[in-house]
């Protein structure tokens, strides 16, 4: 059971990191004129 | 403090100097595709590997798909890691037939590894098999330094490149840099440590007996069943050498002993010990080399290496001053320097390194991401114990991690070109870059993001007494230091700990676990942002107002916007940890 909510907390962490990829590619996007 | 010290530590800088620029020459031929006289044994292998993986090496990356191949990676190594030490009874090369790892401590190492942290909640000897070693933390030791180069060298390409969307193929600078810097380096160093007696073997432990037995008297209510007489030792063994050279080399720091390099059979000898020391910082110097070339500007690399020298050279003096000086607590002792006596603080410190390497020794590894250790931090004085927490805490950019310390260094480069850019009101720019609201930004998030960890997480510690304080040896001062240097060193990635706090308990392991994913991935995102940013601009030539990144007063300005910000950040909790310490001691006070 621990295993499974190790695996877990990881794969969260690396989502959680591939989503602040994707935000911080967003802040440039800059508004069109 | 002695001549000879000092001879030992001008010795090891010299050759630094003296290195630094051909391995600085030679990455900057295999990161850019250059030729080198390794490429008729390696471009065969390369390519084989690129057929098998499927990789195609001409296509370049943007700095989100850079990014996110890097996560892909960290992430399936990871679970592997975790995997091996949780099956390791079912595994081959455990002649100790040791345990599966427990879920927290076996998570808690794989992330460490993973993330070039090398923190260790455990004694490898009796926790970790020789497959687990090698196989599950070992290969870390490769991957995350290749990782640490390939990042750096993107941010470097993103400076040098003009109106360019993309920054490389990461699988491609991962492959080269363990392919043609970080293998050789560490076949030479592994073969260079057996000649001085490192053992690399996978044997079953030794027993020896003792000459004289040893009587075991325990404490407490099952005492008298619990005592024993001692007449034999197990002697630990296993292939060090190969995972010694590149746990150096890739700034990596986790023994393979529990005694780190403080260890006979880990660095049994002074060249041993000035082999390792070299081995953290060759490729970290070499990287300032490689920066000037890549970006057309050598002596912008150099001055670079020239703000990571002052900084590193004013780490050792104080870390050899103060342990050097005798201890007030210690009244009646001879403690003057003789032929027969060290003189000094020689607690927790080896007679064979002394005290000017065991200084220096931990200056090194924590101006760089190591964490290896020669002596015993905690055992220092208040303020030797203070210089390497003081180098975690600037974010290890002297010299630093490999890859990692080069960045880091960047984003300080570009937060002084900004302020200098401030100071006399014009747009700031970078060798050829405008520096604007996004690159500073980014830069504030990767500032940020390390401080918050280490002091959100060491505040909550302090304040709870049931999971936070209770696996402290030491209390007062002393103690807070403990907490702050275990979350300092592993948001830094480096390593080291002071021993006084056990660190082994489900609290500690999940939130140093999550300290060092933090303080890797969420920090290198927001820089490889700015390089994938820079990359994309125009170059604007230099004019008269352009600042010059190139001179005495740049490498100036940069230490000391490295002092201020890590000085503006920290010093209350150093204020209340080491330095009160110091001054109680005087005082006759000691925790």
């Amino acid at each position: 059971m621990l295993d499974i909510i190790f695996v877990a907390i990881t794969l969260l962490l690396f989502g959680v990191a591939h989503a602040y990829v994707e935000a911080c590619n967003r802040v440039n996007v800059r508004p069109k004129p | 403090m002695s001549t000879n010290g000092w001879l030992q530590i001008g010795l090891f800088f010299c050759l630094i100097l003296v290195i630094a620029k051909p391995l600085g020459s030679y990455m900057t031929l295999v990161f850019e595709h250059r030729k080198t006289w390794l490429d008729p044994v390696l471009t065969p292998i390369e390519r084989l590997l690129y057929r098998a993986t499927g990789v195609t090496s001409e296509q370049e990356m943007r700095w989100t798909e850079y990014l996110v191949s890097m996560l892909m990676l960290s992430a399936v190594t990871t679970v592997l890691s975790y995997a091996i030490e949780r099956l390791q009874s079912f595994l081959p090369w455990n002649p100790q037939h040791l345990a599966g790892v427990a879920p927290e401590l076996a998570w808690n190492t794989a992330i460490s590894f993973t993330t070039n942290t090398n923190w260790q909640s455990y004694t490898p000897e009796t926790t970790m098999s020789y497959f687990t070693q090698m196989v599950g933390l070992a290969t870390h030791n490769f991957w995350s330094a290749a990782v640490g180069l390939a990042l750096a060298i993107a941010f470097i390409r993103g400076i040098a490149r003009r109106e360019m969307k993309t920054l490389g193929n990461f699988w491609v600078d991962m492959t080269r840099g363990i392919l043609w810097v970080l293998l050789p380096l560490s076949t030479a160093l592994a073969v260079a440590l057996i000649s001085q007696g490192v053992v690399q073997n996978v044997r079953h432990y030794d027993s020896a007996k003792l000459v004289e037995t040893q009587k075991l008297t325990p404490t407490g209510p099952d005492a008298a069943a619990a005592a024993s007489d001692i007449t034999t030792q197990t002697i630990a063994q296993g292939p060090v050498a190969s995972q010694e050279a590149i746990k150096m080399l890739g700034t990596n720091g986790g023994g393979f002993f529990n005694g780190n390099s403080a260890h006979p059979f880990e660095n049994p000898t002074p060249l041993s010990n000035l082999l390792q020391l070299l081995a953290i910082f060759l490729i970290p110097a070499g990287l300032t080399v490689t920066l000037g070339q890549m970006t057309g500007s050598p002596r912008h690399g150099w001055a670079i290496f020239s703000a990571m020298s002052v900084l590193f050279l004013a780490g050792v003096f104080t870390s050899y001053w103060a342990e050097a000086r005798p201890n007030p607590l210690l009244n009646n002792t001879a403690q003057s320097e003789s032929s027969g006596q060290a003189g000094g603080n020689m607690e927790g410190k080896e007679v064979r390194f002394g005290i000017a390497n065991s200084a220096l020794f931990a200056t090194v590894t924590t101006d760089a991401s190591c964490g290896a250790v020669n002596a015993m931090h905690d055992s220092f004085t208040p303020l030797g114990g203070m210089v390497p927490l003081v180098n975690i805490l600037l974010g290890e950019i002297i010299f630093g991690g490999v890859g990692a310390g080069m960045y880091g260094m960047l984003i300080f480069v570009i937060l002084s070109v900004f302020i200098a850019g401030l100071m006399v009101g014009r747009t700031p720019e970078y060798l050829g870059k405008k520096i604007e609201s996004y690159d500073i930004q980014m830069a504030m998030l990767y500032l940020l993001i390390f401080p918050l960890v280490i002091l959100g997480f060491a505040a909550v510690a302090v304040l709870s007494p049931t999971f936070g304080l209770s696996s402290l040896t030491n209390h007062g001062p002393h103690g807070l230091a403990e907490i702050l240097y275990a979350y300092a060193s592993a948001t830094g990635n480096n390593g080291s700990a002071f021993g006084g706090l056990n660190a082994n308990t489900p609290w500690y392991n999940l939130t140093l676990g999550i300290s060092m994913f933090i303080g890797r991935f969420l920090m290198l995102i927001p820089m490889l942002a700015i390089a994938g940013n820079l990359a994309a601009k125009k170059s604007v030539p230099a004019t008269a107002g352009t600042f010059p990144v190139t001179t005495p007063l740049f490498a100036a300005l940069l230490t000391g916007v490295i002092v201020i910000v890590g000085a503006l950040t920290f010093f209350p909790v150093l204020a209340l940890g080491p330095v009160l310490e110091h001054l109680l001691m005087g005082a006759g006070k000691s925790f």
